[in-house]
């Protein structure tokens, strides 16, 4: 009996599975079993021993656990019948051999009570069938706010070939996004890494949230159910249930669906919504896909606690709030607009001091929250994401008596906007100001942004002050956002000088404003790569920046460069060479599309002149001709080509009109913008007299 | 009895400043004095828990300086101490000089301490003036501490203005957060302090001292003190001090730094040995493209208190050695993957490639174990995801089964900087394998994913590397120049019209087949074919893709190629009656030769070959009117270049070949190096230039 007792006592060693970690201050690390801590010591069991450690020589112990469903080992374990049959019956991966992963079930259930306090679960089970998507395994991602939110992992485990392992807590981490950045500390994210993926696996994990004692200004729930997936899809299954009391605050409508299939019950005297769709096909994105309203299925609910006014309401009060204990603005407004009388210099120095004063942490808006810190936090700690700074910019306009306003911009990927507005759907904020009663627009969304910076494209606005929202479009191809002078002097022996002048306006030279605080010596050094985008042999010989510390004229570059060899002797008679020119087609490799195409210009006009001097004694052999390209109501180039005495020059403007192409205009487009390109890579010969 | 009294008050008090932490999984955090655990019980001082509830149970946490949430003060001004007032006039005249710089860097000053009970102090004091705004970060600290092993002590912070006023930074500023993380690197025990000094702005200065105390180092013999002297603003005083008791070892070597410089002032004070060691008027760093990492270019010193490598090298040995340990289930696997298998070179390939591919690169780090020296083996194998030193372990482990000898080894990769060998010290940011099989010593690296046997990365290629299980030092050759090659191959016929139809292929080694392979593997095969017209497309605009095949994509126990077969229209651009060939993507380029002069080496990861070779058959209506000149030569024994043209029976063969032998080019060689790869580059950029015959064939 003894005997038997001790052999059931091996093999019960054998198989408890000892995930506790003594880590000692040595440095190495010791797993088992810590099955007792005297006085004096720390007792482990091992695979083969007993151990024990002083408490001195431990820096600590970490006791993880396996995020397990008890019980649950093999698939034939699995208590809930649908679960095993999922897992069981799962394709074979080459029913799938395109597919990187198969989502065998995607589930989220919104549970919410009557204090709107809501418990989400959301609980996936793939089966990976690429080596490359072996990463699922690492699952990131899940941003929470913990100020508002609790977000754990239920289980998470991974079966191959009828065994399941677990996850266990070391490979799960919470940790703060903005970690640098106490105020903006609350926003964090959850990692976890499932053990054991393998082409083959399926994963299957469980993530819960609970929002806590609701206090945020914008009281509700909503989501997204997005049905226009990347890889197939066998069961996506959503669940929302509510208090029957809520159902009149409850909104539903799909977007690019057809025949939805939106189940309801009452139950218990809650409401229960159920949406299933199955077998999603992988969508197959092209290059230069469109906006995602355009063509993405997607599914919107909302139960909303308050209404949208009452949501500004609050936003209102939130901005008022954030204007209070703000004495120490006054002292700096002092400092800055000392002697200045006029709106527009006042303007300009509350600007500058924020532009160069307060940091932009790069935190957009839908990462942070949409209501303000107190001004006085921003000003202390000299930094903000975009909405503090823009807030603080408003409220020393105020104290100065300019008029402004803070806009909420949305892009129209939030379909249909119109019909059910919310603040958590605006993607950044912009100032609208005031001044000798003409609206200028600010989005001040960097420390190298200026006041000549243009918005561009097509938003829905929301006025913080007037709770009015509207469609609101930057968009104007007559614009000018640049011009480009080349200027160059061929030598007989192919050398070319060139006098580049480079006007930008409205923020299209931003990215040189770095300039501003970078070394003269650095400055060089990228010139000298600048200027290989005219040729590869350029060679820098002077530069000139204008502009660079102005907060409202845009920047103008000016560049000398030397190029030998330019243009290819062939033989003693002829010259030969091409202008810098390029017009990119890599994205128009296919014949047809399935989708709409997005053309990447921003809606402007950009003009570029080029003046070359050829060398005495030649004359032109062949040259560009002039070409007119325009394709329906999408761009349009202008070519001039002329040639004075020994002077030859080409001008063209480029004009983008749109920036969304209907699929059916595509083959008409490429064929169009490849004859562009072709255009551009003729050469001009010249030949000897 | 008073003395007495007072004398146990102190002791309580400094028996107080560690507790024990328990962290629970629903959050909380409690310190107890006492912990005891029986039966699944944990006793604190007041309760008791469950173990199941616990989470982690911290000795040694530091309570005498925790962060304390108290709210936040009001910001005080007070006036600057006469001692400091120098830093105005200083400033102003290193403005003057240095009229570009953003910031001036006014002091510099770092000590490290090493005290008798081995506990060390690292301390640092800056004081830097704000010309621009993008110096406005030096008044956000933040600094990163292990929990039970080290503490931070901000000693001083402030902002110093123009009228001579202070503002000053309250320790209720504080915060302290945990770090984030990336999805393939977890690290379990870090935790950040960070704070912003008030007040800052453009034209103001900023002065803190900070201090980090490792009171629990994990190695108390292992003090590496280590420093550099450049900045990238201008700097008026850079000070390094070391302090060491007495009769403790300690050498040190310095790098880009000349003799003055290097010999430090050595003092003598309480039982402590002090050198010293400072730069003045230290010009700012300029940034140079493909230049080697700060420690190979910057004035730097790097102190050792141990001897040699030997005691470094055993400390890791002794964690390695309980690392690499055959288990029955190791066993079984490695001999189920390889039994079909006869030669160890066979074997040792397919335990490579099984190691890159079946085992998830992720990093979760908990403690100086597993970061430095990584889990067991059977760790690595049952969670199947390591980071380097796993792999290298689980590899060794495996490869042991079946007889080869293998043994993991450490190494800094090549794309940081030439790592610091004259002395021991910790500074491996990599682990990989030295093999031995055969009579022959080689390589390789199981963290990557793409690597056919025999090729390894190339950031490894070049470097020394720390041979624990061996206790030496050795080095990685750089590989063959033909195992880091790529070759391509244009076969093209020009038809009478101007068509052009192509067959293009490409052949790798190295890191060029792992590059190519892992972009092809990690893209769906739906989308070969939009990638590939995508490309073509740029080749020529309106290209037709007629065919592509693509080989062992997925298998990296074999080469991967391609082909594909393209016809153009229209392809060489007319001017007049003159035919403009162009030979698809024959143009090169060096981005590394940007800058006409260097201050620092250029430095490449490893050798490199690339060849073209073009073969154009023509039309017989069609003849060459101008075919470009050769070009063929050695520079030094640095870089080997050709672009030769010849013609036989109408059918024109081009070649164009780059083979760079080294992997690094001193500013000495610079200049006609450049000069050298620019004619190469002026040689590919000439066009073919054609013309029809008339009807007499002329």
């Amino acid at each position: 009996m003894k005997k038997l007792l001790f052999l059931l006592l091996i093999i019960c060693i054998n198989i408890a599975v000892f995930t506790d970690v003594v880590f000692l201050n040595n440095g190495e690390e010791i797993n088992g079993d810590i099955y007792k801590i005297d006085n004096e010591k720390i007792y482990l069991k091992t695979d083969d021993k007993v151990m024990s450690f002083f408490k001195d020589e431990v820096l600590r112990l970490e006791l993880p656990k396996y995020r397990e469903i008890k019980g649950e080992y093999k698939v034939n374990d699995i208590k809930d019948k649908y679960i095993r049959d999922i897992i069981k019956k799962a394709p074979k991966i080459s029913d799938y051999p395109d597919s990187n992963y198969v989502t065998l079930l995607d589930k989220t259930e919104y549970y919410i009570d009557e204090n709107y306090i809501n418990t989400v679960k959301h609980r996936r089970i793939e089966l990976i069938c690429k080596e490359r998507a072996k990463s699922r395994g690492t699952i990131p991602g899940n941003y929470f706010d913990s100020d508002n939110k609790k977000i754990d992992i239920l289980f998470g485990r991974t079966i191959n070939n009828g065994d399941i392992s677990y996850v266990d807590d070391f490979s799960i981490k919470k940790s703060s996004i903005f970690s640098y950045y106490a105020e903006y500390d609350d926003l964090k994210q959850l990692i976890l890494s499932l053990p054991k993926v393998d082409v083959g696996s399926i994963i299957d994990y469980e993530i819960e949230s609970v929002s806590k004692e609701d206090t945020n200004v914008t009281k509700g729930i909503y989501d997204n159910i997005y049905l226009s997936l990347d890889e197939p899809c066998l069961e996506k299954k959503f669940i929302i249930s509510f208090p029957l009391k809520m159902q009149d605050k409850f909104y539903i409508e799909g977007f690019n669906t057809d025949n939805l299939n939106i189940d309801k019950k009452i139950k218990n005297d809650r409401v229960v919504y159920t949406i299933i769709n199955k077998n999603i096909n992988a969508l197959l994105p092209e290059e230069n896909m469109p906006p995602f309203w355009t063509y993405g299925k997607v599914i919107k609910w909302d139960l909303a606690n308050i209404t949208f006014n009452e949501q500004m309401k609050q936003l209102k009060k939130s901005y008022e709030e954030s204007e209070k204990h703000s004495e120490i603005v006054d002292v700096v407004l002092a400092e800055i607009t000392a002697e200045q009388s006029s709106e527009e210099e006042k303007l300009h120095s509350i600007f500058k001091y924020i532009n160069r004063e307060i940091n932009d942490l790069n935190i957009i808006m839908k990462y942070s929250k949409y209501y303000p810190h107190n001004i006085s936090i921003t000003l202390k700690n000299k930094r903000g994401n975009t909405l503090d700074r823009l807030n603080l910019f408003r409220v020393m306009l105020k104290k100065s008596g300019i008029k402004s306003e803070i806009l909420y911009l949305a892009s129209k990927d939030n379909f249909h906007f119109e019909k059910k507005p919310k603040i958590e759907k605006f993607d950044f904020p912009i100032l609208c100001v005031t001044i000798n009663n003409k609206e200028m627009f600010i989005r001040a969304n960097s420390n190298l942004s200026s006041l000549c910076d243009r918005i561009v494209g097509k938003y829905y606005s929301l006025n913080i002050n007037t709770g009015e929202y509207k469609e609101i479009d930057f968009d104007n191809e007559n614009i000018v956002d640049s011009n480009s002078y080349i200027a160059g002097t061929l030598s007989k022996n192919g050398d070319m000088e060139f006098d580049i002048t480079l006007e930008y306006f409205n923020g299209a030279g931003s990215s040189y404003r770095k300039y501003r605080y970078t070394k003269q010596d650095d400055i060089i050094n990228d010139m000298q790569k600048f200027v290989k985008y005219y040729h590869s042999s350029a060679k820098l010989i002077d530069f000139s920046f204008e502009n660079l510390d102005s907060i409202d004229k845009d920047v103008i570059l000016k560049v000398k460069c030397k190029i030998e060899d330019f243009a290819q002797k062939t033989g003693d008679k002829l010259l030969m060479f091409r202008l810098p020119i390029y017009f990119e087609v890599s994205s128009l490799g296919q014949e047809e599309r399935m989708f709409d195409y997005s053309i990447s210009n921003t809606i402007s006009t950009e003009n570029t002149e080029f003046k070359i001097t050829i060398p005495e004694g030649y004359k032109i052999y062949s040259a560009p001709s002039i070409r007119n390209f325009s394709i329906y109501d999408y761009f349009t180039i202008n070519s001039e080509v002329n040639l004075k005495d020994r002077e030859f020059k080409l001008n063209y403007s480029e004009i983008n009109k749109k920036s969304l192409l209907k699929k059916e205009h595509y083959p008409n487009y490429k064929k169009a913008y490849e004859n562009l390109s072709r255009w551009s890579e003729e050469y001009i010969v010249l030949e000897k007299k | 009895m008073k003395k007495s009294l007072f004398l146990l008050m102190i002791f309580s008090i400094f028996l107080n400043v560690f507790a024990t932490k328990l962290e629970f999984f629903d959050g909380r955090e409690i310190l107890t004095q006492k912990l005891l655990l029986e039966k699944q019980i944990i006793y604190s001082d007041k309760h008791k828990f469950n173990k199941e509830d616990v989470f982690s149970i911290r000795f040694n946490e530091d309570i005498s300086k925790s962060v304390q949430h108290k709210a936040p003060q009001k910001i005080k001004t007070i006036m600057l101490e006469k001692e400091y007032e120098w830093i105005f006039e200083k400033a102003l005249e290193m403005e003057k000089r240095y009229t570009d710089a953003s910031g001036i860097i006014l002091l510099d000053k770092s000590e490290e301490i090493l005290k008798k009970d081995g506990s060390r102090v690292y301390r640092y004091n800056f004081i830097g003036k704000i010309l621009k705004d993008d110096k406005k970060y030096w008044a956000e600290l933040a600094y990163g501490f292990e929990p039970g092993r080290s503490r931070i002590n901000i000693v001083k912070a402030r902002s110093i203005h123009l009228d001579k006023t202070v503002n000053e930074l309250n320790q209720s500023d504080i915060s302290e957060s945990i770090p984030s993380n990336s999805e393939s690197s977890i690290d379990m025990n870090k935790k950040v302090l960070s704070a912003v000094i008030p007040n800052s702005k453009t034209g103001s200065f900023i002065e803190y001292i900070v201090e980090i105390d490792t009171y629990n180092p994990y190695n108390k013999d292992f003090f590496f003190p280590s420093f550099g002297f450049l900045s990238s603003e201008p700097v008026y005083i850079s000070e390094f001090n070391v302090s060491v008791p007495e009769k403790q070892f300690f050498q040190y070597v310095t790098r880009n730094m000349n003799e003055n410089q290097s010999k430090p002032e050595i003092t003598l004070e309480n039982g402590f040995k002090n050198y010293k060691w400072r730069l003045k008027n230290v010009s700012p760093m300029i940034s140079e493209p493909y230049s080697p990492g700060y420690y190979e270019i910057a004035p730097n010193i790097q102190g050792s208190s141990l001897k040699d490598w030997k005691e470094m090298l055993l400390w890791e040995k002794q964690f390695l050695d309980e690392r690499i340990i055959i288990t029955p289930e190791i066993e079984k696997k490695t001999i189920e993957l390889t039994k079909d298998l006869i030669t160890k070179e066979e074997k040792l390939a397919r335990l490579y490639h099984w190691n890159q591919q079946e085992i998830r690169y992720i990093s979760i780090k908990s403690g100086i174990g597993s970061g430095w020296s990584g889990h067991k083996a059977q760790i690595t194998f049952n969670n199947k995801f390591g980071d380097c030193i796993d792999k290298a372990i689980l590899f060794s482990t495996m490869a042991k089964v079946v007889g080869i000898y293998v043994v993991p080894i450490g190494l800094l990769t090549n794309d940081t900087y030439e790592g610091e060998y004259r002395i021991p010290h910790l500074n491996n940011n990599h682990a990989i394998v030295k093999v031995y099989l055969d009579g022959r010593e080689f390589y390789l690296d199981p963290t990557s994913e793409d690597y056919r046997y025999p090729y390894f990365r190339d950031d490894d290629h070049g470097v020394k590397v720390h041979n624990s299980i061996e206790l030496k030092i050795d080095e990685i050759p750089l590989p063959d120049i033909k195992d880091e090659a790529m070759h391509f191959l244009y076969y093209m016929t020009l038809s009478g019209g101007n068509d052009l139809d192509l067959l293009y292929t490409k052949r790798y080694s190295g890191s060029w087949e792992a590059g190519a392979r892992g972009f092809w593997k990690n893209e769906k095969e739906s989308f070969y074919e939009k990638i590939i017209k995508s490309d073509i497309n740029i080749m020529k605009p309106g290209a037709y893709l007629k065919r592509f095949r693509f080989f062992n994509v997925h298998d990296i126990s074999k080469p991967f190629y391609y082909f594909w077969e393209v016809n153009m229209k229209d392809y060489a651009v007319k001017a007049g009656d003159l035919l403009i060939f162009e030979m698809p993507w024959a143009e090169k380029g060096f981005s590394e030769l940007s800058l006409d002069e260097r201050k620092y080496p250029l430095a490449y990861s490893s050798r490199q070959w690339i060849t073209s070779k073009y073969v154009l058959n023509l039309p017989d209506n069609i003849t060459v009117k101008y075919m470009p000149d050769n070009f063929a030569g050695w520079y030094k024994d640095i870089v080997y270049c050709n672009s030769s043209w010849s013609i036989r029976n109408n059918t024109i063969i081009y070649t164009v070949s780059h083979k760079r032998m080294k992997d690094r080019v001193y500013t000495e060689d610079y200049k006609e190096y450049k000069k050298f790869l620019e004619d190469f580059v002026q040689a590919t950029k000439q066009k073919l230039i054609l013309v029809k015959k008339n009807e007499k064939g002329e």
